[in-house]
């Protein structure tokens, strides 16, 4: 063979290392010839290189390059691909005559690249053919993403390309942990076999896609987990792919001892930990947090956090790169003071010091151009020590965030007043007494909360004109006399709270809020609010139809002596508590609750009313004796018993019998209630808990009746001394909590003496009054003037009832 | 001119089939396009499927069509493990086909974004492997080389040893 010859077959070695071959002549066959084989794939397609093949067989006589090789083609391709014989003549063809033409010249190389063109224009073949290899990749994981997990350990050993797709394809993984936790929360235990071949499948980023919530390899969380050892150990081999890790309280908790803590620090030492930037130590064993930190102190964290680990100053000075790192957490830590080694972080942009006994707090922490959150709740702190040497605050500090709640701040420190980027401050839960009117200047305020200090005055009327950016504010539980804004100044808003303070007017401005109507819940409770009428002269608020969309209104603990107005515009009220105010009626008013078509008419709260009043002088304990004096024609509902002892007859319309009267609203001033049909109109389909507990209610308001969704009815600490039995009839199948407790009862309610009074509805079924209340959970009514045998009748039927159950 | 409601569909290798429009619509893919189109009597290329699986694939949506099945057996959001165990009858038929034909369909079901089609048929493939004991039941069943050196091979044995023993 010529050197010309090796030269070329080098060059297709180099090319075709695996398929080529060249067989040198026999003895036998005395001829000059060698003969050159290369099986050829198809290239383009990767998926397909096994699919379609020929071998391309060249006989290259001695005389070469001046004589053309013998060429033949055979197709080695799989059964399943059907290419036409034709196609093979005609390239056969193709190629001698290629040969002819290059006669003279080395030619063996130019023929196998002619071979690979031909062979990779015969895709239009390829299609015929189709295994599970030829779908994407995204096709497969939706196949595996039908079959169960505990199957993929076989799949897995299929092929190298299975292998990688159930390694990395985090959805088919995540399924699994969904499914596990909703299913069966001991899981883990039964099968932890299967997690450690996740693990095996380097596959850890799965536990956190569902844990934190954040996609990505570089995170681990071994909290909520338990691991076992072997487990554990497998996880930490992955180490070098972790950016962060936390070993949180779970591992304290666990079974995780000192042995696996002891197989993390082998591991972090063998395996180093490249690229390990974050690292969170929440109540991991002392002695084992110290280990820890010192082996990988060398690395450039970019976040730290420690929790519960004493002596925070060994801590900082391992940490090598201070100007790298942006988050500190030290909390819980025993730190008493805020020392220089604070402030060499340069580049730090949130610290958390919270709950450690640091008395003071010095403002050079303040002075660092890339601090942006400061959080230092439940420390000690009563105040802010300036700078060392006085140097001035830099305007342009960058403190976004500061918080200082439940320390122990006496008065409002002024150097906070130079914060002047400051977008939220908590500072509740202190004993501030004043503030100074120079927070106006916070222009970037977003969120305030200087709840539970002991304020008497908040400029409230500066603040919202001077913050245009702020959303939150809570002045709640001070002793705030006066927050009255007169002006719609302000519209931004969107959660302000000022309940248990000692607010006489309510800021009218909230009901010109359309952000604070949005809130689910409404609370001006503990204040001492006592008209909430002022609001429903303002003609605007009709105007632009009111609509509050409160789920829950909490008026507690207020001096309240009519139901609010207001509640007439709510829309979605399902809670609403008037606990502890002055509301209050001495004589009856009957609705007539089955006609309520008559309701509807009269929607003007102010306006004339049409009342039926009934007036019971009989003290006949026997309904059959009872004199009605119910007016309607039509509904005789008001027939049950009534013993009360009307003694304010002046405050009395007495009428006569068989008369419908109208009588002016305002002719009843000493009615907590005389508006209020129109308002429990209004909540009759919404209301499921109502609180009238702590008032001076004397009768039961019927327009209760009207709330057809009532659950919870809290009644306790009024006068009452009677039900009316259109109670049963209305609420039996509602009702799961009444409470009665402390009023004026001689009787249990829907009783008379020992026999029940009943509807004749109920009659049939019925052993006892209160088995009619089909829902019911509990029922008070203890602190009433029942006689003790009444009462223990009652109650012992109820001790068996839930003995029973 | 095709006929009222009908389009032409046009496979790969220039078949041509006349389709109710809603039929085809079942198919995002041809719901998009036929939005896009303005000229009712156009023909759609449908490139990448062959006639022999476009066919199939038009009778399984004329069936479909015909006979909508209730939603909540295909999609059940609460049940986070996916069932293959709840194919219709006549999809199980459907699917009943050689394998390379039966990739065909879930790639064409892919292109022309036939949801349920694609479901079934990635049902029915998993159904198959599921079927199988072994690793080396799967190779053999869809021809798939084991591309695993005998180190790697006997790396993986090991380290699921005892898994696989368990079964």
């Amino acid at each position: 063979m010529t050197n010309e010859v090796y030269e070329e077959v080098e060059v297709l070695e180099s090319i075709y290392e695996d398929t080529i071959e060249i067989l040198q002549p026999t003895i036998e066959e005395k001829k000059e010839h060698v003969i050159l084989n290369v099986v050829l794939g198809m290239k383009s397609n990767t998926l397909n290189k096994v699919a379609i093949k020929i071998r391309v067989s060249l006989k290259i006589f001695s005389t070469y390059p001046d004589s053309v090789p013998e060429i033949k083609i055979e197709n080695r391709s799989g059964s399943e691909i059907k290419i036409p014989e034709s196609e093979f003549e005609d390239f056969l063809g193709l190629m001698n005559e290629n040969a002819e033409e290059m006669k003279g010249s080395g030619m063996i190389f130019n023929l196998v690249m002619v071979a690979q063109d031909f062979i990779d224009g015969l895709d239009d073949y390829l299609i015929v053919f189709n295994t599970i290899e030829t779908l994407p990749r995204d096709l497969i994981v939706d196949i595996f993403s039908y079959i169960p997990n505990d199957f993929y350990v076989t799949l897995s050993c299929v092929c190298k390309r299975w292998n990688e797709i159930l390694a990395c394809e985090r959805i088919l993984w995540s399924d699994l942990w969904i499914q596990n936790v909703r299913q069966n929360a001991n899981y883990f235990q039964k099968s932890s076999v299967h997690w450690e071949n996740d693990f095996k499948f380097h596959s850890i980023s799965v536990l956190m896609d569902r844990n934190l919530k954040i996609a990505g390899s570089e995170i681990v969380n071994f909290s909520d987990i338990f691991f076992n050892t072997n487990q554990l150990s497998f996880a930490f081999d992955q180490l070098e792919h972790m950016s962060l890790i936390r070993l949180s309280r779970n591992i304290y908790h666990s079974k995780i001892d000192q042995a696996n803590l002891v197989n993390l620090l082998n591991a972090l030492n063998t395996k180093g930990s490249k690229g390990l930037s974050s690292l969170a130590l929440e109540c991991v064993p002392e002695f084992s947090a110290y280990k820890i930190i010192q082996k990988i102190a060398k690395e450039r964290f970019v976040s730290l956090k420690c929790n519960t680990v004493e002596g925070s100053k060994q801590i900082l000075s391992y940490i090598s790169y201070p100007n790298i790192l942006e988050t500190l957490e030290l909390t819980h830590c025993g730190i008493k003071k805020v020392s220089e080694s604070f402030f060499k972080f340069h580049n730090l942009k949130s610290l958390n010091l919270a709950h450690n006994p640091i008395k003071t707090l010095p403002m050079e922490l303040f002075l660092s151009k890339s601090i942006e959150s400061i959080n230092l709740n439940n420390t000690l702190i009563y105040k802010i020590r300036p700078t060392s040497n006085n140097k001035s605050m830099p305007a342009n500090n960058t403190l976004k965030k500061l918080t200082i709640a439940s320390s122990n701040l006496t008065s409002w420190p002024p150097l906070l007043c130079k914060l002047l980027q400051l977008e939220i401050l908590d500072i509740s839960n202190n004993t501030i007494d004043t503030i100074s009117n120079d927070i106006r200047n916070y222009g970037k305020m977003r969120c305030f909360n200087i709840a539970n200090n002991d304020l008497t005055k908040f400029p409230i009327e500066n603040v919202l004109a001077s913050w245009p950016n702020v959303r939150y504010l809570n002045i709640s539980k001070n002793k705030i006399a006066d927050i009255n804004v007169k002006n719609n100044i302000f519209t931004g808003l969107t959660v302000f709270h000022f309940h248990q303070n000692q607010i006489t007017n309510f800021p009218l401005f909230y009901f010109t809020n359309t952000h604070l109507l949005k809130d689910q819940s409404f609370n001006v409770s503990k204040n001492q609010i006592n008209d909430f009428s002022s609001i429903e002269t303002n003609e605007n608020l009709i105007k632009n139809q009111l609509q509050i969309l409160f789920e829950e209104m909490n008026f507690n603990s207020n001096r309240l002596q009519q139901l609010p107005l207001i509640l007439q515009y709510t829309k979605k009220l399902k809670t609403l508590k008037l606990s502890n105010n002055n509301l209050q009626n001495d004589i009856k008013i009957c609705w007539d609750v089955n006609n309520v078509k008559d309701f509807r008419e009269f929607k003007t709260p102010r306006g004339k009313v049409r009342l039926r009043i009934v007036k019971n002088n009989s003290k006949l304990p026997n309904n059959q004796k009872e004199k009605k004096e119910s007016i309607s024609k039509k509904v005789n509902k008001q027939k049950f018993n009534e013993q009360s002892k009307l003694n304010n007859i002046q405050k009395e319309k007495i009428i006569d019998n068989n008369h419908k009267i109208s009588v002016l609203n305002q002719d009843l001033k000493f009615q907590s209630f005389d508006n209020s049909k129109a308002i429990f109109l209004n909540l009759s389909q919404t209301l499921t808990t109502l609180d009238l507990s702590y008032n001076k209610i004397k009768f039961f308001p019927k327009e209760i009746l009207l709330l057809e969704n009532l659950s919870n009815l809290n009644f306790s600490n009024n006068l009452l001394s009677e039900v009316p039995l259109e109670f049963i009839e209305t609420f039996y199948d509602k009702l799961q909590v009444i409470d009665f407790s402390n009023n004026l009862m001689k009787n249990i309610p829907f009783s008379n003496g020992n026999l029940f009074l009943v509807t004749p509805k109920f009659l049939t079924t019925l052993a006892h009054p209160f088995i009619i209340f089909t829902k019911l959970r509990f029922i008070s009514f203890s602190g009433n003037q029942i006689p003790k045998k009444k009462y223990l009748k009652f109650t012992s039927y109820f001790e068996n009832k839930s003995n029973q159950k | 001119m095709t006929e009222l409601g009908k389009i032409k569909l046009v496979s790969s290798d220039s078949q041509e089939f006349e389709v109710d429009r809603e039929v085809a619509a079942m198919s995002q893919t041809i719901k998009n396009l036929l939005e896009a189109i303005e000229d009712e009597n156009t023909a759609i290329p449908i490139e990448n499927v062959k006639g022999e699986i476009l066919e199939r694939v038009i009778h399984y949506c004329e069936h479909h069509y015909n006979h909508p099945s209730p939603k909540n057996l295909t999609e059940n959001e609460n049940e986070y493990e996916r069932r293959t165990d709840d194919i219709e009858p006549w999809d199980q038929t459907f699917c009943n086909v050689e394998q390379p034909i039966l990739f065909e369909l879930i790639l064409a079901a892919n292109y022309l974004d036939i949801k349920p089609l694609l479901d079934v048929c990635c049902k029915t493939v998993a159904n198959l492997i599921k079927e199988c004991r072994s690793p080396e039941e799967i190779r053999k069943r869809f021809k798939i080389k084991n591309d695993f050196t005998k180190e790697e091979e006997e790396e993986i044995r090991k380290e699921n040893a005892w898994c696989l023993d368990e079964k």
